[in-house]
């Protein structure tokens, strides 16, 4: 029991909590006898943004998983009192079979809301996330990929999930439509007060969009930076996006983690010769 | 009951669309014409002929009835290949061992001629339905087979994963995930099973039976009948292309219409 004693990150180490949160303390996870995880410890409160960020391949996703129960915690503590919550994934991982607005209804069907009413909700989130009435009819091998991540947000949103889960959901998208779906997000998700754990390797973006920034290192995943930041983020423009992120990126930890420097050593190496 | 409406609402449009087919068509037919001027009566009747003695295989030479057998027999072996073929794929889809099992058997019954079926077929149940029916079943089986077996075996971990992430009850995750795309693949396998129990079961009854249209087959090549034997072989012709294109194919298109 020496591991589960509250430490940083824990909500517990802070006064009562009356809000829901998703607290984990001391997870680890293996997938055979490679060690994926190793003693993470962090606390989400409702009406927070966490971004984890890390390189490709240190457990991020993994990390996520185990937060959304599709895998099984086998050692640790993931303790989530959210009622609801909704996965945008990386891909927008869509039904092809159906239209744009079967998929959008999709969490609405498991719910057990009848056709009518979900076909309605649908509807009206879509206009938040851009689509237009011709879209809704398609289906996804029709539309482009980011009218699928459009369609693929409108479907977690729908929802109305008080704990949003984001795995990189931006990042096969091109910059402008990365920025217009961040803004239509930051906005629906402040007006709703809805929660989010976002998973990105986008320092840049986890700066812009999260609360509080936990830099997960590689083999095995630890946390071994945490950055908390306090400008609201609607209120966050590209100069403190900026600024933040290069402070940021100065950091040993940060530097060490991506392998910055080293890559940056090879390079300048390379010029030399 | 939306998606047949359609079908029936689509059909007129899809015939349109049949210009350039039947074009084809009659370009083949002039140069049957020409192969019948070139080498002569004997060796390939003019399709002229051809049409008007199939016409009048139909209304006097009383072919309704072979037809009528021939038909059951490769709707019987269509319908039991598809029953046992798609159930056992469905199932050896499931295990990783029994998939890795059944490829090779699969492999050896596609590889063995029918030709060689029908033989064995004629030891073991003699001459008639039983042998025609069972050559059938055994060429058409596997492909249907294969057709379940790589559905289920494809089956997505990434959209199940989303499936369960809304906490979609099993029933719907069977509906909307599992069953579309199991049907994705075993839907054309059973197009390719019709159009195999079509073929094969002209040649079993040619050589396993007496009755039939591969029955009457065998008589005019006896009698050296070109006229007859082509007339047959039109019918055949004619009746498949019409359950291809009007049955099964605006079926796909329907069902089919969220594919690239």
């Amino acid at each position: 029991m020496e591991r589960l004693k509250p430490i940083i990150g824990s909500c517990l180490a802070k006064p009562p909590l009356t809000k829901s949160h998703l607290q984990v303390t001391a997870l680890n996870h293996s997938f055979g006898p490679t060690n994926i995880l190793k003693d993470i410890d962090f606390c989400l409160e409702q009406g927070k943004v966490v971004a984890i960020v890390g390189p490709s391949g240190c457990g991020k996703t993994t990390l996520l998983h185990l937060c959304a129960k599709l895998l099984a915690v086998n050692d640790g503590i993931v303790d989530n009192t959210f009622n609801s919550f909704a996965i945008a994934f990386q891909e927008p991982r869509l039904l092809p079979w159906q239209t744009a607005l079967d998929n959008i209804a999709f969490g609405l069907k498991a719910k057990g809301i009848n056709k009518k009413q979900r076909y309605q909700q649908a509807v009206s989130i879509s206009k938040v996330f851009g689509l237009t009435p011709h879209d809704l009819d398609k289906y996804p091998k029709d539309l482009s990929g980011g009218m699928r991540q459009r369609v693929a947000f409108a479907r977690a949103m729908v929802t109305k999930p008080e704990l949003l889960f984001l795995d990189e959901p931006f990042s096969a998208l091109d910059i402008g439509l990365k920025q217009e779906l961040q803004q239509i997000l930051v906005q629906h998700v402040t007006k709703k007060n809805t929660t989010i754990l976002f998973i990105t390797h986008d320092l840049m973006e986890a700066v812009r969009l999260s609360d509080e920034i936990l830099l997960l290192a590689n083999s095995p995943g630890s946390i071994v930076h945490r950055l908390t930041l306090d400008t609201p983020i609607i209120n966050r423009d590209d100069q403190f996006v900026y600024h933040e992120t290069a402070k940021l990126l100065a950091q040993p930890k940060v530097i060490q983690t991506f392998e910055l420097s080293m890559n940056l050593n090879t390079a300048v190496e390379h010029e030399i010769s | 009951m939306a998606a047949i409406l359609n079908i029936f609402k689509n059909f007129p449009r899809y015939l349109w669309s049949g210009w350039g087919a039947i074009a084809s068509i009659f370009l083949f037919i002039a140069l049957w014409e020409l192969g019948y001027q070139a080498y002569g009566e004997l060796v390939l009747p003019a399709p002229k002929d051809t049409f008007l003695r199939l016409v009048n295989m139909l209304l006097h030479e009383g072919i309704w009835k072979e037809m009528q057998i021939t038909i059951q027999r490769a709707l019987w072996g269509f319908v039991i290949s598809v029953t046992i073929g798609s159930s056992l794929g469905l199932l050896a889809g499931l295990f990783v061992t029994t998939s890795m099992m059944s490829r090779p058997l699969v492999t050896i019954f596609m590889g063995m001629p029918p030709i060689a079926w029908i033989v064995l077929a004629m030891i073991w149940f003699g001459m008639g339905d039983t042998a025609v029916i069972f050559t059938v079943v055994v060429a058409s089986f596997p492909i249907v087979f294969i057709g379940a077996l790589q559905g289920t075996r494809t089956l997505e971990n990434n959209l199940k994963e989303m499936a369960e992430s809304f906490h979609a009850p099993l029933l719907m995750k069977i509906k909307d995930i599992y069953f579309p795309h199991i049907f994705s693949y075993i839907f054309p396998s059973w197009i390719a099973a019709l159009g195999m129990s079509w073929k094969i079961v002209v040649m079993a009854e040619l050589l396993s039976s007496y009755d039939g249209i591969g029955a009457e087959l065998a008589v005019t090549r006896s009698q050296l009948d070109t006229e007859g034997a082509l007339a047959l072989v039109l019918m055949l012709v004619i009746s498949l292309l019409f359950i291809e294109y009007f049955l099964m194919e605006p079926i796909k298109r329907e069902v089919e219409q969220w594919r690239d």
